[in-house]
């Protein structure tokens, strides 16, 4: 409830409850950052350019509803925008800057982690709206302005990658139809 | 894979919340300087009617015989999903056929057909060749009016849809002239076409095209209806009927350097038109430090109610007086 009479005002042009919306949200906004750009700082980058392109944007979002998924689009494009520079100047596997650890557990989610920000940039992003946004299909198609079969495939090289990468101890199903 | 695994991995990054909270407050400074940038240059820009004088929609659709466009429902169905205009006028036959072509560097473009409804023009085009790219991210870059700077917005991006042999592309646009002849030709040139090219934007036409177009039938009612609130004058002028779309023209004076003035619509059981509204100005004048601008709101459908209630505000959060438009 709060949380629309937020979207309301912030569409409206106002900046303090624009602000108070990602503070809302800044969790999963961080988080997402992090699974493109696999360092801190780079993920803080993406926060603060959505932040920006997001507020000037705000009068033009034309469904409240859709304010969250509106939100992941534009976070979607700056870390694109992001790893694209990070390309010119870097390689990737210098910038992955994930902490090392020996519990059996989070080294296994670690690994998981640098496998997703190795991912083709498409896989990764319907990767992470279906599993950590968890999304269904027809919205996740609609973030990403493709066809929901197109979803479904890129759900399945993904995984597969994923798989590939790991070794084979994360390929449990899971229905993604 | 898992969810919940896929949750707890995720959830073992470590938020850095006073950082996170800096990030987003810079970003949303950041934005409020461009945005009192853009604002000196003072643009009408409702929560629910957005300036723009070019809608674009990913999509097409086409005309074909009865027979045809029960074969191809899925794909008309696809395609009509943003043109609600273009949809119901090819079910009463009133989109008109044409036959334009333009080729560059073994690209064919075809204009296939075009509406004019009012102040809404819809045009469809095939495009057939060497396009490089995945099929997924073709579009087509296209400007219109030959880039008229006293036009606000005459760029635009197109996603094109797959179809056999090569694409197709649909757009629709508000008339952006004060003026709306009854015939005349659409200047549409189309830049780039392919998976998108930041170097787009300061190419020049290759496919280019006056795409002829003849206004259907309409109706014009005189409102001269006006609202005053301090320095701002609202004056709604008059509205035009569409077969499948209306318009609404307004008059707006303002000082120069004031606030945004924003138009929220409401339909006879008081809820909020939004959707494909555009509003658009179409010329600007000013005299004293008073602007006058001639704007026009295209509503891209002809609304299930009796009356369309425009509510107007200035940015501060002061109201005028709200004005009752009969359909």
């Amino acid at each position: 409830m709060k949380e629309a009479k937020l979207v309301k005002k912030a569409v409206k042009g106002n900046a303090k409850a624009f602000e108070e919306l990602l503070v809302l949200h800044s969790e999963r906004l961080y988080r997402t950052a992090f699974l493109y750009a696999g360092n801190r700082e780079d993920a803080l980058d993406i926060v603060q350019e959505t932040s920006c392109k997001a507020f000037l944007a705000i009068g033009q979002l034309k469904s409240e509803e859709y304010f969250l998924t509106w939100l992941t689009r534009i976070l979607i494009h700056c870390a694109y925008d992001v790893l694209k520079k990070r390309k010119i100047e870097m390689p990737v596997e210098k910038l992955v800057d994930l902490p090392s650890s020996n519990d059996h557990k989070v080294a296994e989610s670690l690994d998981l982690m640098e496998a997703i920000t190795q991912l083709k940039e498409q896989y990764r992003t319907a990767i992470i709206l279906f599993y950590y946004h968890d999304l269904p299909i027809s919205e996740i198609a609609r973030t990403m302005d493709i066809p929901e079969n197109t979803v479904k495939t890129y759900l399945q090289r993904g995984r597969k990658e994923l798989k590939t990468r790991l070794g084979g101890d994360h390929d449990e199903k899971e229905n993604v139809s | 894979m898992k969810k919940k695994m896929f949750h707890e991995s995720v959830d073992q990054i470590e938020v850095p919340e006073a950082d996170v909270l800096k990030a987003i407050q810079a970003g949303v400074r950041k934005g409020s300087k461009i945005r009192a940038k853009q604002k000196s240059r003072f643009k009408v820009l409702g929560a629910s009617v957005a300036a723009a004088a070019v809608l674009f929609v990913a999509s097409g659709f086409m005309v074909p015989s009865v027979g045809k466009v029960m074969a191809d429902i899925p794909f008309l169905a696809k395609l009509y999903e943003h043109d609600k205009v273009a949809g119901n006028l090819a079910s009463q036959q009133l989109i008109t056929e044409l036959n334009e072509k333009a080729a560059f560097d073994g690209i064919d473009v075809r204009v296939t057909d075009a509406y004019y409804d009012g102040a809404i023009i819809g045009v469809t085009f095939d495009v057939k060749g060497e396009v490089k790219g995945n099929e997924d991210e073709i579009y087509a870059f296209y400007e219109i009016f030959d880039r008229d700077p006293n036009i606000e917005e005459t760029m635009e991006l197109v996603k094109l849809l797959p179809i056999e042999g090569g694409y197709k592309g649909h757009i629709q646009l508000s008339y952006p002239r004060a003026e709306l002849p009854a015939e005349t030709t659409l200047p549409f040139n189309i830049i780039g076409i392919g998976e998108i090219n930041d170097n787009w934007k300061d190419e020049q036409g290759k496919w280019n095209f006056d795409v002829p177009i003849s206004q259907l039938p309409f109706e014009t009612v005189a409102l001269g209806q006006a609202r005053e609130l301090g320095d701002y004058k609202i004056t709604f002028e008059k509205l035009i009927t569409g077969k499948s779309s209306i318009a609404i023209e307004y008059t707006l004076s303002y000082p120069e350097g004031g606030e945004r003035v924003m138009l929220n619509l409401f339909d006879d059981r008081g809820k909020r038109m939004i959707g494909g509204t555009s509003d658009a100005k179409l010329e600007r004048n000013v005299e004293n430090g008073t602007v006058t601008e001639k704007r026009r709101i295209t509503i891209p459908m002809v609304p299930d109610s009796d009356f369309i209630e425009v509510h107007p505000s200035i940015e501060s959060g002061e109201k005028l007086d709200s004005v009752k438009i009969d359909l």
